[in-house]
């Protein structure tokens, strides 16, 4: 019996009968009517177990109807007739690495993403973590490229001058029983070649951390974990990108994709038509559209929600590192269980969760999954309670079916590369799928012409200095030159009026008030806004000219 | 290093106050101040209702401000604006780092510090309203300031969540700049702000009060659209099954006031987790020698007169601290109540060695009617005062004679009590 | 005919049980009422209720957006949204003082507009 009748028959039986079942460009192809979502989900899972290298999951809920993508409102010719080597389709951390890597030739780069800011989907809302690279299934790209991307986190980060930390992660147990699931960690870091991975006991984990449990008997420590804030290292590698020549579109959606045969001709956008040498697909929870539009859809996004709390500096002595305490279950899900993560900036990060609904761009929280995420991880750690919370926010993973990342080029697309369905642990992954994406447009792109290395690349970038945390020295130095630095404007995190407009006017400017937050972190502190609120958005309104409407979001992002 | 007696951190009606009453008494005294302008949320505070206590008259927020203002001009009281205290240490004294675009970052050696940086708002994460992050949800003061200082008025439809004197003035506010309040919601089963708020902010609009709702998630991608209310039970959680929905723009918080404190947590002083402001004694002075609290920072005010009040009391001690020169070796006599009776009480810990008279401000934890207060001295009553009608968001103030308290130094506390 | 009523003359907020005795010749009886501040109030509420009113006027100046101002006395209740209205056409272009007079006699109130504070640019 062939695998699609194997597939056919195990998902009649387990979810229904209503489903047809076909092959598609090398996929599983699902089409009909199942009466919940979880069953939608249950029988693209039961696809995805088979040799196919993807899953079209078309099935339909009666009553949910997916809502359109949030889209931009300006329409206008700004990129008509463009013709480019690369287009780069996604703004995200995935998009943005591979423009600043392949700002390293001489190449026309173009990236474009539909919303007002970089990074607004999966790369600013997740805990910022860049994993060791133990949890993926061995083989898998997820593996691959994680360990290689952790690697190589440190050198870039210091580059960009983006902070970051190398804090480690400790998975505890309660009972020795766990000590066998410790074993099976041990046995993953090792073929996935993760360094340093080791047994520790429980008086070990409390030299490092003196707030854990008592009753943790010991566990397994990760020493190659990172944290490094995502969104400001989005936003960083997208001005590295700019800063050596890539052009950036932002609010700048793809409608429609023009194929010649196997080849893509042109890209239509809401700002005009685009023709491309090569498309390069990083566009996360979109990834899919992108491929369907491109008449190659072999795969299906299903966003995988979660929710994080954050909880006062004032509590970041209590923790260093990662922490979580893993039992079976958690072992054998689909994420990393969540957990205690203390980012680069202070804060401890409380979560994430992890569960399967229909919207991609659903963001917003819900009481009950916030009480979960407390009631799970905050006895992580001794000492911290619901009173240290001063925010919540959520996201959605771009997850295919195979619960893989799709780095390759396109089979039957000649000039189409994938970078599409990354999810955890994706961020931790792009310096790496960055280099091979390149490698692969680059191998493409020489078929025709020919592609030489930069001479002048630069590889480093200033960023908005940070004068709160320098000595007073130095602060008082950028002061005497710059009268800007001494005024302060959130007085929460400290922020300058020169830092505020140092963003304004950087090479992707900020020209919201929620992008002046994301690149000085104002707005993130005690008040969360409520004093500084204001007084950026008159410094924005004063350097732009723009209306306080669209600098404070009002009737939506565009500009 | 410029050396100073004492330097005033704040320069709203509890620190103009002070500054004023520092400078009536000869000290060498500096004023630091994080705006442009001072004269802190007066100058928001467009509306009535200042000052009856204090000049028996009816004054705007901004003519409040401007009475001290005016003065502090006369007596050429030095005002630093624009500069930000970015920390301070204890040194022989104390030691502030403070940075501004004239002087960059530079440090002032003081002998003592008033404290008089005012309070934030409580936001909407911090009282779990969930949902979406759309723009429209503003705090009160917030919002207040985009309105009276900056003159933008995008709000149209309305919801003000919180009974307290903010929201009840933006109530009006918002209606009179042509928006359309659609009520005001209140999780208590009491409304929090004055009475006589209630009347001419909603009752004179005929915007609608509920009380025991509040609101519980928002909605909307970009702009607010809609927003969910629920009942609350006696324990203020919300209840299943009692949603209702209402389409609106704009969500208003009005939700509490928390008193800024980490330059206080800085230098470890003690904070009164009712009031969240620092544990003071009679003189004002905290729970470290020189540091004094004043104003909404030491607990969160209905009346501006009594900031002021406060300013100077804080000012005259902190004066008489530098001028005397004297270690202090207090000795404690504590403030003790029932917290089924009170909220708080401030000061919360009265010195042995006081004399004279001090004043003690408190709330009730509920509404009372026919109470007796008594203040108790070894189970003896020093003092009592009738109430008729004593409410949660009508601070009241007793004023105790300490010579009342005989064999001061055996006694360990002073009981308050609501009989 | 009776209405009831908090007094908002000062912070006490006496509730006020006002009843109509004598609707010809306008005569009241107040109970609720700590002060005779509050009798006059109740009288007033009745027939012809007045009100202050405290908003802001625009003006040229970058740094000193707004101008807050108030009535110099009471105006009619039902008043208030008509100096509203006049209040959005001005606009302030030097600096005032508090008491300064913005609008004279506003709409005919018999009433100015002035300022409540000092704009020092």
């Amino acid at each position: 019996m062939n695998e699609i009748k194997k597939i056919s028959n195990k998902i009649h039986k387990r979810v229904s009968k209503d489903i047809e079942i076909t092959e598609r460009l090398g996929a599983v192809r699902l089409e009909g009517n199942a009466d919940s979502w979880d069953n939608v989900i249950l029988a693209g899972k039961i696809a995805a177990k088979s040799s196919y290298r993807g899953v079209i999951n078309n099935l339909s809920v009666d009553g949910i109807n997916h809502k359109k993508e949030r889209m931009p409102a300006i329409c206008d010719n700004k990129l008509d007739g463009t013709s480019i080597d690369i287009l780069i389709i996604g703004g995200g951390i995935i998009g943005c690495s591979i423009a600043r890597e392949l700002s390293k030739y001489d190449l026309k780069t173009l990236l474009i993403d539909k919303e007002s800011d970089l990074g607004l989907h999966q790369s600013s809302r997740n805990d910022g973590m860049v994993h060791p690279g133990v949890m993926p299934k061995a083989g898998t790209k997820k593996a691959y490229y994680n360990v290689r991307g952790n690697e190589m986190f440190q050198n870039i980060a210091n580059d960009l001058n983006v902070p970051y930390k190398t804090i480690g992660t400790y998975v505890m147990f309660e009972n020795k029983l766990y000590d066998l699931l410790g074993r099976s960690l041990l046995k993953k870091a090792e073929k996935n070649n993760v360094k340093g991975v080791r047994h520790v006991t429980y008086k070990q984990i409390k030299a490092d951390e003196e707030n854990i449990p008592d009753n943790i008997v010991g566990g397994i420590y990760m020493p190659t974990t990172g944290v490094c804030p995502p969104y400001e290292m989005t936003i960083a590698m997208g001005e590295s990108a700019v800063i050596n020549g890539v052009q950036i579109s932002l609010s700048t959606m793809v409608t429609k994709i023009e194929r010649e045969k196997n080849a893509v001709k042109s890209v239509h956008t809401n700002r005009g038509t685009i023709f491309p040498k090569i498309v390069i697909n990083a566009a996360g929870l979109f990834s899919d559209k992108i491929a369907e539009l491109a008449g190659d859809r072999f795969f299906t996004i299903h966003p995988r929600k979660g929710q994080v709390v954050l909880l006062d500096k004032e509590k970041a002595g209590y923790l260093n590192s990662v922490v979580s305490i893993v039992n079976i279950k958690s072992a054998f899900a689909n994420t990393k269980g969540g957990g205690l993560v203390k980012t680069a900036d202070g804060n401890i990060l409380v979560g994430p969760s992890a569960y399967e609904q229909p919207y991609k761009e659903d963001y917003s929280t819900n009481k009950d999954d916030i009480e979960r995420v407390l009631n799970k991880n905050l006895q992580y750690i001794k000492g911290l309670n619901r009173r240290d919370i001063i925010t919540y926010l959520a996201g959605t993973r771009a997850a295919t079916y195979k619960e893989d990342f799709i780095v390759e080029a396109s089979q039957h697309v000649n000039n189409l590369v994938y970078a599409a369905g990354i999810q955890s642990p994706g961020y931790a992954s792009a310096p790496a799928i960055a280099k091979d994406i390149t490698q692969i447009a680059i191998d493409k792109l020489e078929k025709s012409i020919k592609v030489s290395k930069k001479e002048n690349f630069i590889k480093t970038r200033r960023g908005i200095v940070r004068l709160a945390e320098l000595s007073d020295a130095i602060r008082n130095e950028y002061i005497q030159k710059n009268k800007n630095y001494g005024e302060i404007i959130c007085r929460c995190e400290q922020i300058s009026k020169g830092e505020v407009l140092d963003a304004i006017n950087s090479p992707i400017p900020a020209l919201t008030v929620d992008a002046i937050k994301r690149r000085t972190r104002s707005g993130m502190g005690r008040c969360q806004g409520g004093f500084c609120k204001p007084l950026i958005a008159k410094l924005i309104k004063e350097e732009t000219g723009h209306d306080l409407d669209s600098i404070l979001l009002k009737g939506g992002a565009e500009l | 290093m410029k050396q100073y007696d004492v330097v005033t951190i704040g320069s709203g009606p509890a620190g103009l106050a002070a500054a004023i009453e520092l400078e009536k008494r000869g000290v060498n005294h500096l004023v630091i101040e994080r705006e442009g302008r001072s004269g802190g949320i007066l100058k928001q505070c467009i509306h009535d209702g200042f000052g009856l206590h204090r000049f028996n008259e009816r004054l705007t927020g901004p003519e409040y401000a401007q009475r001290f203002l005016n003065e502090a001009i006369d007596r050429k009281i030095t005002i630093l604006n624009n500069t930000f205290v970015a920390s301070i240490e204890k040194d022989d004294g104390f030691i502030l780092t403070l940075v501004n675009s004239d002087s960059g970052v530079f440090k002032i050696k003081v002998k003592a510090i008033i404290l008089a940086n005012g309070c934030r708002e409580r936001t909407s994460k911090q009282i779990s309203i969930h949902g979406t992050r759309p723009s429209g949800i503003y705090t009160a003061g917030t919002a207040q300031y985009f309105i009276n200082i900056q003159g933008y008025m995008p709000f149209e439809k309305c919801v003000i969540l919180g009974s307290g004197d903010i929201g009840l003035i933006m109530a009006r506010r918002l209606t009179l700049e042509g928006a359309d309040v659609l009520g005001v919601y209140e999780a208590k089963d009491s409304p929090s702000g004055l009475t006589r708020n209630i009347s001419q902010c909603l009752e004179d609009f005929n915007i609608p009060l509920h009380l025991s709702r509040t609101v519980t998630r928002v909605y909307g991608q970009d702009n607010l659209e809609r927003i969910e209310i629920k009942s609350v039970d006696n324990n203020m959680n919300p209840i299943d099954g009692t949603e209702e929905y209402i389409d609106c723009d704009t969500l208003i918080l009005s939700v509490g006031l928390i008193p800024e404190n980490e330059l206080a947590k800085s230098l470890n002083i003690p904070l009164d987790t009712k009031t969240k402001g620092p544990v003071v004694d009679e003189k004002l002075m905290t729970m470290v020698d020189g540091v004094f609290s004043c104003g909404n920072a030491l607990h969160v005010n209905d009346l501006v007169d009594y900031v002021s009040d406060s300013g100077e009391i804080a000012a005259r001690n902190a004066a008489e601290y530098v001028i005397e020169n004297h270690d202090y070796d207090r000795e404690f006599i504590d403030v003790s109540f029932n917290s089924n009776d009170f909220l708080y009480i401030v000061p919360q810990r009265v010195s042995k060695e006081s004399v004279g008279d001090v004043t003690f401000y408190f709330r009730s934890r509920k509404i009372e009617e026919n109470k007796i207060l008594k203040v108790l001295c070894k189970n003896k009553a020093i003092l009592e005062k009738k109430f008729n009608v004593i409410r949660p968001p009508e601070m009241e103030h007793i004023t105790l004679d300490l010579n009342e308290m005989q064999f001061k130094n055996s006694i360990k506390d002073i009981v308050f009590t609501l009989e | 005919m009776s209405i009831a009523k908090t007094c908002i003359v000062c912070p006490k907020g006496c509730q006020l049980v006002i009843e109509e005795l004598d609707k010809e010749n306008n005569i009241i009886s107040v109970t609720g009422n700590q002060c005779k501040r509050g009798e006059a109030f109740a009288k007033e509420e009745m027939y012809h209720p007045m009100r202050t009113l405290q908003t802001t006027v625009k003006t040229i100046f970058t740094d000193f957006e707004r101008l807050p101002v108030k009535t110099s006395g009471s105006i009619p209740k039902d008043m208030m949204f008509n100096v509203m209205k006049v209040v959005k056409e001005v606009e302030i272009e030097y600096p005032m003082h508090v008491g300064d007079v913005v609008v004279e006699n506003i709409i005919n109130t018999g009433i100015d507009l002035i300022a409540t504070t000092n704009m020092r640019i």
